[in-house]
């Protein structure tokens, strides 16, 4: 791979200190160069900087890791790069410890024991790669293979490798809010993901979306909403934030409306009403018509008693929607998370539709059209209704391979995907480390780090952009990049006459098709002299905006109430779950430096907790740190009690994340897993799980827990208690 | 220490603006610092202990009663103040001032008295109660330019003094005065909001200078009179 | 026991008796002190594992920087002013009744300041980077912070702790010569060197008496100055419920209350074990007494008027301490260390009666000294505990191994004691035979 000689790296550096690289950002340090230096350029003692892209979430920032001796020391954002402008977020800063991680796989396994005895013994990769052949050539029914959500090069590789073979590719995240893509297909009629252009919008009104924390572009969105705030001359967007409980996104809004849950549809529905009714619109008939459809037959008595927001309340956001020279309307999170997710979404889209924002082409303070998901339709998700529905027809998978995700720890027991696994002859994980659905493997072919792998991807920006990522440091262990063994079991199989033997030709050949497309010098070497500009400055972008195509509201779903799993009687709270701020899903769960890092509404560390209302609290006669029991009509699990001021009295909350039984060190043992307590209830268009639709009942459990907090730490309840009475507030 | 001077002739005073108008809580900011100053883990003990180590914290401040409730972000790391109550009590020098205006921390000469710490009304001094420990291979990781601290010593935000002499060293070889926004700290370069700035307030051009004029600014415990050189812009709201 | 018995039993009364518990170690003794020395092995121990590992051995946490180790050091500079109060005040106001009980309390003084350094040593994150803190010449000519209010306290305790060994030593050098002559063996040696060759002329007695006449105001205000600094340690700071004008007479008077305890203990003690009751009368405790209602009503009058302050003013940060101590957290040691050094001396020592009881008088003196440690504790940890950025409110009570290093160090004081008596007239024989011929003389 090195084999870029040193003449063309010396002219490349050239380039870098003539070309106005890193404007605003000057250190001496940034020296961003291709990692392409021979070894006898490394000067000991002098840090180089490499052009990446952060592999954390399928946000795809651009980053620059500091690099001295060949050990990665420090990873800041690209300040060139379009989706974080040089910022990251706390995942991104974590990444090292990703590389870094005492419990990373350092090479292939294969099982010893039973499945999912966690029983393993080590191979060599010649041995891994046969055994793995063999294992695919032997099974019986189609493979499927289990992937996080893919893009670029690696999506295409993946999805050819798995036709080649006859089996089917599945793309499983938790977060991969497809409610929300759902709804902007049902009502614009494309596959592109939207595109929020928060920063110069003057009113915004998000139903739950958690925009600041661990959703589609965290930073992106952060950035923006910074200039939103301050950034925009003798204005400042005013922020509504409308969920059942106090996100930290909420927690920044200048109005937070608690509402009941699964009602966000409802509420947007009613706002529709008031503003089809008060709004001067240049409708055609034809529009009109539609948008009566959705919007007219509302009861707003009824909205205000169901979604427990006062008439005065939705006739004043109505207006102020309305009144706004920029308004703009986002859902997700809690919004999604119920069986209407995509109806409520397509109720709160149409907002945007009906004043406009759903721009064709770009203003101000719109909502864009973004890129799209690659190969869109082609890819089927395993949602937990797929997966249902395979137990259920009694599909029997010849071979499981599993890509970087774990279903197992983030699908609800109550959801049947143990079962495929468990049905499959063979099973094969790339992860890179032992998670619990690796702990079902029969053979474990690690994947190496993303800082010591090749990769591409499309990224979610307003102009086209695609993020290329190098390996910044020499791999530590004897892993290999993910595409470099596809490449290699796919020769095997015999299932190819690609000329390519690494991920990193394809991966360039790739790139000089698409520059070839491109306006390019005629010099002999135009291409190399391209590409490493492109690694230099960790992808390729254009300044100038797509061209968009018009987008319209043609809804073919009607709004539909929330289902909620359980009997009121008996379970008489509504179970929030939300992702960790810190640990997400639970993929940051073995990084210690995201462990170690207080929850920020909370300042819990290192654990779980359940987040009760006061009022709520003292009526169970629960205090803060004592354990309550949570009963869903599934399960029953333990956690400790945050009494936390910013949650409805009906609505109790716990944080996804914790609870792992395999992860290795940092995450093992500790905290709960609230999946346990979900009922198998999905969204009734996509099919995808409905982490909010499950009601529980709460009960003292008797026992001592352990809560860990930075506010007021080594303190007891009683303390707490007391110290409440004479509390005063220090705030701004 | 040689004094460096910015164009106008006069020294550095290195100072920070923190708009809590544009701070989400998002804490990447946390993150960034421990990354780039060899802060210790905290494992669960130490945080029940209430020993956890960060150099900047984001503080929650509740106000009012569900529904109308609100949580405030503040965050909260040393204020380098001019006139810093944690420097006069440290009978060995420890902590100084330097002609920068930086509160500096010399972890060879404290003994650990910790008295600077009862000092500091911003509860920014962290203590290491014992040796740090990384489990390998994290320790890869750490930082060449900043010291790791052992047992017995106290420490606290440093305003990333290594990127400022790196940056000044820089200026210097290159024979001109240091730029505005080229010295960034770790957490000021990473936060996604902007909600941190840095630089020269002596510089009244700089960007911290612009901020720091606005009237939403104040200090943290502004009347205790310890000259805070860290600007706070009010929240809106 | 190298000398016969008869040898000393001719001598006159006074020298027999006050020199007897010199002489010979009974079963009880060797028991006792082979019970300290376990329990001093103990602290010793749990001290080093704590230098070996950390200063985390305690449970001490941001903000809560300070804890049961400066308590102590406060508690046991407190008690080190017994002696000198009892003898340098006593002295200048020509006390009669201090006779007896004069080198009882100075021995305290000694033993308590040494034990109250070694508080500071345990309490210090790096204490082998000890010297740090002595203005040595060195290369990178960096000297300690002459401004730190804790230079202050090191110069003070030195001056303290020298002037006291000189004020104990100097009346000493009589009784030396007397042990010289009257006891045998080794120690005649000892206390040859010890006297410094007194020979009892007028000349040296002369000296003597203007030695001390000098050095008694002088370590009266060393004694006021020293309490007062360590005062200022917390004065001088920002932290809310430290900083107070008042804080250093408070030190010092609340210093003499609990060395006035202490001596009243320290009195029933040797006179029970070496039947002094001749000397150590009732009369004493009685005066002691009356002198213990005074500490405890200015005491609590200093105590008064800085609470009231606070509380009538009601800072926010000053009240988050006092909610703390009053009905919060700290309420039980609170309500408790206001029993025990206000509510019980005052209620009982005003009986005439009481006061003559030296059992009773005893107890109080225990109560007074659990009562002042408390307070102690609670000068520092409410404090801290209550930051004034509310989010890094927090509490601490010590951990086993800082409890077992005090424990040792309590036991180390009286081991040191109990050694000393054994080496040191308990009872000042030339002054108490002065005493006896003056009062004749005015009879
Ligand atoms: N405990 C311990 N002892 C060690 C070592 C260890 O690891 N541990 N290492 C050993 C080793 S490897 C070494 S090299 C020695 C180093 O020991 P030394 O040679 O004593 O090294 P320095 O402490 O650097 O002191 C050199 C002196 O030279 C002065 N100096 C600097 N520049 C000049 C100049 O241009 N001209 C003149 N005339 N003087 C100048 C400096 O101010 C300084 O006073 O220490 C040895 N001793
Ligand atoms: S949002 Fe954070 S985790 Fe995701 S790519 Fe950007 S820096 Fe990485
Ligand atoms: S990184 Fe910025 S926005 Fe995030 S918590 Fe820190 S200061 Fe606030
Ligand atoms: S904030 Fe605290 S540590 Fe920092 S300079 Fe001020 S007093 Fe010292
Ligand atoms: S802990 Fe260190 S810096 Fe602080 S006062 Fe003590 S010696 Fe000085
Ligand atoms: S300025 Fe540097 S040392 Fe201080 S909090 Fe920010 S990153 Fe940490």
């Amino acid at each position: 791979m090195m084999e870029v000689r040193r003449r063309t790296f010396l002219k490349t550096a050239a380039l870098a200190a003539a070309g106005s690289l890193l404007p605003g950002c000057e250190r001496e340090a940034h020296r961003l160069i291709p990692r392409l230096l021979p070894d006898d350029e490394i000067v000991p003692g002098v840090a180089n900087w490499y052009a990446s892209t952060c592999g954390e979430c399928r946000a795809g920032c651009g980053i620059i890791v500091r690099v001295m001796e060949g050990r990665a020391k420090k990873i800041e954002g690209n300040p060139d790069h379009p989706v974080n402008h040089g910022k990251l977020c706390a995942r991104g800063q974590a990444s090292l410890q990703q590389l870094y991680n005492p419990d990373r796989l350092r090479q292939p396994l294969q099982r010893n024991g039973p499945r999912g005895s966690n029983l393993f013994t080590p191979l060599s990769w010649e041995e891994g790669l046969v055994r793995c052949a063999g294992g695919l050539r032997g099974a019986s029914g189609r493979p499927m293979m289990i992937s996080r959500p893919l893009s670029g090069t690696l999506e295409r590789l993946v999805s050819d490798f798995m036709s080649s073979i006859g089996g089917r590719l599945y793309y499983y995240s938790p977060d991969a809010d497809l409610p929300l893509q759902a709804a902007w297909r049902d009502m614009a009629g494309t596959d592109s993901r939207p595109y929020y252009d928060l920063a110069h919008s003057d009113y915004l009104l998000s139903f739950g979306a958690p925009f600041l924390e661990q959703w589609l572009s965290p930073v992106a969105m952060s950035i923006k909403f910074g200039q939103m705030r301050q950034g925009q001359p003798a204005r400042r967007g005013r922020f509504i934030h409308i969920e059942p409980r106090m996100s930290l996104t909420a927690a920044n809004a200048d109005r937070w409306i608690p509402l009941a849950p699964g009602t966000e549809g409802l509420l947007a529905s009613a706002i529709g009403h008031v503003m089809l009714r008060e709004g001067r619109f240049h409708f055609s008939e034809r529009e009109r018509a539609r948008y009566r459809s959705f919007y007219g037959s509302i009861e707003l008595e009824d909205v205000a008693c169901a979604t427990d927001v006062p008439l005065e309340t939705i006739v004043g956001l109505a207006r102020e929607f309305l009144s706004a020279s920029a308004p703009l309307a986002i859902g997700g999170g809690p919004a999604c998370s119920h069986t209407n997710g995509t109806v409520s979404l397509i109720a709160i889209n149409g907002l945007n539709a009906m004043v406009g924002t759903l721009a064709p082409e770009y203003r101000p303070g719109c909502l864009l059209q973004g890129a799209s998901y690659g190969r869109g339709d082609a890819v089927s998700w395993l949602t937990e209704q797929a997966v249902m529905d395979m137990v259920r027809r009694g599909d029997e998978p010849g071979a499981v391979l599993l890509y970087d995700s774990n279903p197992l720890f983030t699908m609800p027991p109550s959801v049947p995907i143990r079962a495929l696994f468990d049905r499959a002859a063979f099973v094969v994980s790339f992860n890179a480390f032992v998670d619990e659905s690796t702990g079902l493997a029969d053979l474990v072919l690690p994947d190496r780090s993303p800082l010591e792998s090749w990769n591409d991807q499309i990224l979610d920006t307003a102009t086209p952009a695609i993020g290329l990522a190098q390996p910044v440091v020499d791999p530590l262990y004897d892993t290999r990049q993910f595409g470099d063994t596809l490449l290699d079991l796919r020769r095997r199989l015999g299932r190819s006459d690609s000329p390519f033997s690494t991920f990193h030709d394809l991966l360039q050949e790739q790139w000089r098709r698409f520059l070839d497309g491109r306006p390019h010098p005629d010099a002999p070497d135009w291409f190399e002299t391209a590409w490493t500009v492109s690694l230099q400055q960790g992808g390729w972008w254009q300044d100038s905006s797509q061209p968009l195509r018009p987008l319209a509201f043609h809804p073919t779903h009607r709004f539909e109430a929330p289902v909620l799993s359980g009997d009121e009687q008996e379970f008489p709270f509504s179970l929030h779950l939300y992702p960790s701020m810190t640990i997400g899903y639970g993929d940051g769960a073995n990084r210690p430096w995201l462990q170690q890092l207080p929850d920020t509404l909370t300042s819990v560390v290192w654990g779980s907790w359940l987040e009760l209302n006061p009022a709520t609290a003292k009526s169970l006669n629960l205090r803060q740190g004592e354990v309550a029991r949570i009963t869903s009509s599934v399960a029953s699990i333990d956690a400790p009690v945050v009494v936390f001021p910013g949650i409805r009295p009906d609505v109790v909350a716990m944080p996804l994340g914790q609870g792992h039984t395999s992860y290795g060190r940092y995450a093992e043992g500790r905290g709960i897993n609230p999946v346990a307590l979900l009922a198998p209830a999905v969204d009734s268009v996509t099919g995808s799980l409905a982490y909010g639709a499950t009601r529980v009942r709460i009960e003292p459990a008797g026992v001592t827990g352990r809560l860990v907090t930075l506010e007021r730490p080594a303190m007891n309840p009683n303390d707490l208690l007391t110290i409440s009475k004479s509390e005063r507030s220090h705030g701004t | 220490m040689e004094r460096k001077q910015n164009e106008d002739g006069k020294p550095h005073k290195w100072e920070m603006v923190i708009d809590l108008d544009r701070c989400t809580g998002c804490e990447a900011c946390v993150v960034a610092c421990h990354a780039e100053n060899n802060i210790r883990i905290s494992g669960e003990e130490e945080s029940a202990q209430g020993r956890a180590i960060s150099w900047i914290r984001i503080e929650r401040y509740w106000e009012g009663e569900y529904p109308n409730v609100q949580a405030r972000f503040m965050p909260v790391l040393c204020q380098h103040c001019d006139n810093a109550p944690c420097e006069p009590v440290c009978p060995v020098y420890a902590s100084y001032h330097t002609p920068e205006g930086l509160n500096a921390q010399v972890y060879n000469r404290c003994i650990g008295v910790r008295y600077c710490g009862n000092n500091c009304p911003y509860t920014a001094r962290q203590f290491n109660w014992f040796d740090p420990h990384w489990d390998e291979p994290l320790a890869e990781q750490l930082n060449p330019d900043v010291t790791v601290r052992q047992n017995g010593i106290m420490e606290k935000c440093t305003f990333c003094v290594q990127r400022i002499r790196k940056g000044k060293e820089q200026a210097e070889k290159e024979g001109r005065p240091v730029r505005d926004g080229e010295i960034v700290p770790a957490c000021v370069q990473t936060c996604p909001t902007s909600a941190l700035v840095f630089g020269d307030r002596n510089d009244p051009g700089s960007r911290v200078s612009l901020l720091a004029r606005q009237n939403r600014g104040f200090h943290l415990l502004e009347s205790l009179g310890t000259q805070p050189a860290i600007t706070y812009l009010k929240r809106i709201a | 026991m190298s000398s016969p018995r008869s040898a000393w039993m001719d001598m006159p009364a006074v020298n027999r008796d006050l020199l007897a518990p010199l002489q010979g170690t009974s079963r009880g003794y060797i028991g006792l002190a082979l019970l300290l020395t376990a329990l001093v092995a103990a602290g010793a121990g749990a001290w080093i594992y704590q230098i070996r590992t950390g200063i985390g051995q305690t449970n001490l946490h941001p903000p809560v920087f300070w804890g049961s180790y400066i308590a102590s050091f406060v508690y046991w500079i407190g008690v080190s002013h017994s002696g000198t109060f009892i003898s340098g005040v006593l002295r200048l106001t020509k006390a009669e009744w201090r006779r007896p009980v004069t080198r009882i309390a100075e021995l305290m003084t000694i033993i308590s300041v040494a034990i109250a350094t070694l508080c500071v040593f345990y309490h210090l994150g790096r204490v082998w980077r000890l010297y740090y803190l002595l203005p040595y010449p060195n290369q990178r000519e960096i000297w300690p912070d002459f401004r730190s209010p804790l230079m202050w306290d090191a110069v003070a305790i030195f001056t303290y702790a020298t002037a006291s060994a000189i004020y104990l030593y100097l009346p000493l050098i009589p009784d030396f010569a007397l042990a010289r002559e009257r006891i045998g063996g080794w120690r005649k040696r000892l206390y040859a060197v010890l006297c410094l060759g007194w020979k009892g002329t007028q000349q040296e007695w002369e000296t003597l008496n203007t030695a001390i006449r000098i050095i008694t105001p002088l370590i009266v205000m060393v004694m006021v100055s020293v309490h007062s600094i360590v005062g200022w340690d917390f004065g001088m700071s920002l932290v809310p419920g430290w900083h107070s004008s008042i804080i250093a007479p408070y030190f010092v008077v609340g210093a003499v209350h609990s060395g006035l305890g202490m001596v009243v203990v320290g009195l029933y003690f040797v006179r029970r074990t070496y039947m002094l009751e001749q000397y150590i009368r009732p009369e004493h405790f009685d005066k002691l007494g009356k002198l213990l209602i005074v500490t405890t009503l200015t005491l609590g009058y200093l105590h008064f008027a800085d609470q009231l302050t606070v509380w009538y003013a009601n800072i926010p940060d000053h009240m988050a301490i006092l909610h703390a101590m009053i009905s919060g957290a700290y309420a039980a040691p609170f309500w408790t260390m206001l029993v025990l050094i206000y509510l019980l001396p005052l209620s009982t020592l005003v009986i005439p009666s009481f006061r003559r009881w030296p059992l009773g008088m005893m107890a109080i003196g225990l109560a007074i000294n659990l009562g002042m440690y408390i307070e102690r504790v609670l000068i520092i940890v409410p404090p801290l505990a209550r930051p004034r950025l509310t989010y890094n409110w927090s509490s601490y009570f010590p951990a086993w191994s800082e409890l077992t290093i005090l424990l040792g160090s309590f036991a180390l004081a009286i081991l040191l004691y109990v050694v000393a008596v054994k080496f040191v007239p308990i009872i000042s024989i030339w002054e108490e035979n002065e005493g006896r011929v003056s009062t004749h003389e005015h009879e």
